[in-house]
């Protein structure tokens, strides 16, 4: 393994790397141990940033500016705007019940991490990851062909998406309903089924005042 | 010595010292000498120039000696005021996030210039002669970077500069600021959205997203520019609207909001609130400087039609540049006007503006400007 | 750089995801982690797509990150409605269906 470093990608590009991944880590260590939800969200914004750039040493550039519209600049908004609603410091960062069973938990999930890194480091797979990369073509993760791509072979998943995150939004609207919305909504459904089935022609004699007098009464 | 070698060496094309020197030379002069200077003028024209169309004075007094000059030095005055005036912090604000909000609000502002063409090819080497449009062999452009992804570039910069409201009004332990903080990020997202809808219909017509390429499809003359037709009228006005209101300009300007509401930089004093207001009317000039870019032909005027066949090389690149820096300007005026001849929008107005009036437009845009190229091509 | 490294970073992102939502308590703190795991499977799906010169894997990413988008607000969503009526965030304590 001593052999994938500096030799086979110039110096520049593994500083480069280096300094991206180590501000990534650190943002997302960050994130997980601040007691204040607001620092998390901003350290996870800057997170997001050095993610960014490591997708565009990946040459995946529609991939970066993505992340950072719609990750950095919109998901962590809705987050910001809650963080702020709520706005209550946490009084505990880690409670102390049940830490046991749940400092397990991390061990087992950092045993998990050391498997699949140890089948990824394995001897064997090195050709195949340790490996110099080729240069991938002029228009490699462009706008164009990833968005060909989508729009081709990905139609239906695509169509799939959309129509998820409008079930996202309604859905949304619906839980973070208060409950007097919750009750109008309610009600007023409840009187159009009343009328759409019980309104007759006879009981319309005197006008549709008279109409809906009657079957309010006909109801208390 | 390896050093003074890869110094000699910027100075020929295609050696990687050339691009980072050129970039570098860009972006001092476009983010840090343009961008900030004519920020400064139009802090004096706002005040002064709004003035006298109100049949007022204005602020006419800063002098430097006996030199008035109309009080353009007003903004000497500004700044200088500002970098000596007390920083008070509030007690109980968050210093690390009180401290990051300026900036987060003023960097967005400048970062996207880096996207922004602002004149004709340079063609390194053959400064001198006179070079037609596209026999250059090695054409510095003057963009400092020419990305794939071009205007998403610059929404995605842009939304960046919420956090800076946001983070504001919510550092200053102060309930008021918050509550403005709260009001500028959400007209600021509703806004964004109408954004990316209006110019998606340009992306449509112009078939790419960098904006290099956009102007090079732009001619000389007017009617080759991006804002000639129906769709494309309306997708400059509905950016016009959008961008208006993200800068948070009037009439767009309930977050600011002074002096009838208090805003969400009420605790902020000295530079701090200089990078703010800053980063305000830097904002203005970006903003204004990509919708001529994307709308208005960029650095293309009509007189210029085969200019390139006639002058040097830099004569041309400087007469376009010129041309680039007179559009700009004269942008940013009409934004200036904008905001003295109209009142402003309540926070309610102004969502039910954002949601339910202008995004339905320009989604209809998207769908009218789809279907006419289809049958169009 | 080899894609290695790069899977080393996305295992180290995953990992501590993983730790952020077994050891706070703090619901909006628990979404956020998620979004990290999120991020690092994003990551490997990447670096694999780099390495093998097919663009399917930005494809997937690109779901991924529309997909993440509506889990947050969803998520956000019910948060909300959960402060509504306990009146707190801690998972510990909501952790029962009784009131």
């Amino acid at each position: 393994m001593h052999q994938l470093h500096t030799q086979t990608v110039g110096l520049p590009a593994t500083i480069t790397f280096a300094i991206l991944a180590g501000l990534t880590v650190i943002g997302a260590l960050f994130t997980i141990t601040r007691r204040n939800p607001v620092v998390a969200v901003i350290s996870l914004v800057g997170t997001f940033f050095a993610l960014a750039g490591v997708y565009a040493s990946l040459s995946a550039h529609f991939l970066a500016i993505l992340q950072i519209l719609v990750y950095a600049g919109a998901i962590m908004v809705l987050f910001i705007f809650v963080v702020m609603i709520l706005n209550r410091d946490e009084i505990t960062r880690v409670a102390a019940r049940g830490m046991v069973r749940r400092g397990l938990g991390v061990v087992a999930a950092g045993y998990v991490v050391w498997l699949l890194a140890s089948v990824v480091a394995n001897s064997s797979a090195t050709p195949l990851l340790g490996g110099p990369l080729s240069e991938p073509g002029a228009d490699f993760g462009t706008v164009a062909s990833v968005g060909a791509s989508l729009f081709t072979d990905f139609m239906f998943p695509f169509e799939a998406v959309s129509l998820l995150l409008l079930v996202a939004v309604v859905g949304g609207l619906v839980v973070s309903r208060s409950e007097k919305q919750e009750d109008d909504a309610e009600e007023t459904a409840r009187r159009r089924a009343q009328v759409a089935t019980e309104i007759r022609p006879e009981s319309m004699v005197g006008g549709p005042t008279d109409a809906t007098a009657n079957h309010e009464a006909a109801h208390h | 010595m390896h050093m003074w070698e890869t110094i000699k060496g910027s100075f020929e094309y295609g050696h990687p010292g050339f691009t980072g020197l050129s970039a570098l030379i860009k972006i001092v002069y476009l983010m840090l000498a343009f961008g900030p200077g004519l920020a400064s003028i139009l802090t004096w024209m706002e005040r002064r120039q709004s003035s006298l169309m109100q049949d007022r004075l204005g602020p006419n007094r800063a002098n430097i000696g006996r030199f008035k000059a109309w009080g353009i030095t007003h903004f000497l005055a500004d700044a200088l005021k500002f970098m000596v005036k007390e920083d008070f912090v509030p007690v109980k604000a968050h210093k690390f996030l009180f401290a990051l909000a300026p900036v987060l609000a003023l960097a967005p502002a400048l970062i996207v210039a880096a996207i922004i063409p602002f004149g004709a090819p340079l063609c390194w080497g053959h400064l001198t002669e006179i070079v037609p449009t596209g026999t250059c062999g090695q054409a510095v452009d003057l963009q400092i970077a020419r990305l794939d992804v071009g205007i998403l570039f610059y929404f995605a910069i842009s939304s960046l500069s919420v956090y800076g409201a946001t983070l504001a009004g919510w550092s200053s332990y102060n309930k008021w600021a918050m509550m403005g903080g709260l009001r500028a990020s959400s007209q600021m997202m509703s806004y964004e959205v109408t954004m990316g809808m209006a110019v998606l219909s340009m992306f449509l017509i112009y078939g790419t997203l960098e904006p290099g390429a956009m102007v090079a499809q732009q001619g000389y003359w007017p009617w080759q520019w991006g804002i000639w037709g129906i769709p494309t009228a309306l997708s400059f006005f509905l950016f016009l609207t959008a961008a208006i209101a993200e800068t948070k300009r009037t009439p767009f300007d309930i977050p600011e909001g002074e002096p009838e509401i208090i805003g969400y930089f009420v605790e902020y004093s000295g530079l701090r609130f200089g990078m703010f207001f800053l980063g305000e009317f830097i904002e203005i000039v970006f903003s204004s400087a990509l919708m001529v870019t994307i709308f208005l032909g960029g650095w293309h005027l009509p007189f210029l039609d085969g200019l390139a066949d006639r002058v040097p090389n830099i004569a041309f690149v400087l007469i376009t540049h010129g041309a680039w820096i007179v559009k700009v300007f004269l942008f940013t005026g009409f934004q200036l006007l904008i905001r003295w001849s109209l009142p402003r929008f309540r926070s309610d107005q102004l969502m039910q503006l954002g949601w339910q009036r202008l995004l339905p437009v320009s989604i209809a845009n998207v769908l009218i400007t789809a279907g006419w190229i289809l049958y169009s091509r | 750089m080899p894609t290695l490294y790069y899977l080393y970073l996305s295992f180290a992102l995953f990992f501590i995801g993983t730790a952020g939502v077994l050891l706070r308590r703090n619901a909006l703190i628990v979404l956020m982690a998620i979004e990290l795991q999120l991020n690092a499977g994003n990551l490997a799906l990447l670096a694999f797509s780099r390495s093998l010169g097919d663009l399917k894997g930005h494809v997937f990413a690109f779901f991924v990150i529309a997909l993440a988008a509506a889990e947050a607000a969803v998520g956000l969503a019910i948060l909300v409605g959960m402060y509504r009526t306990r009146q707190t965030i801690n998972l510990d304590e909501v952790a029962t269906m009784k009131r």
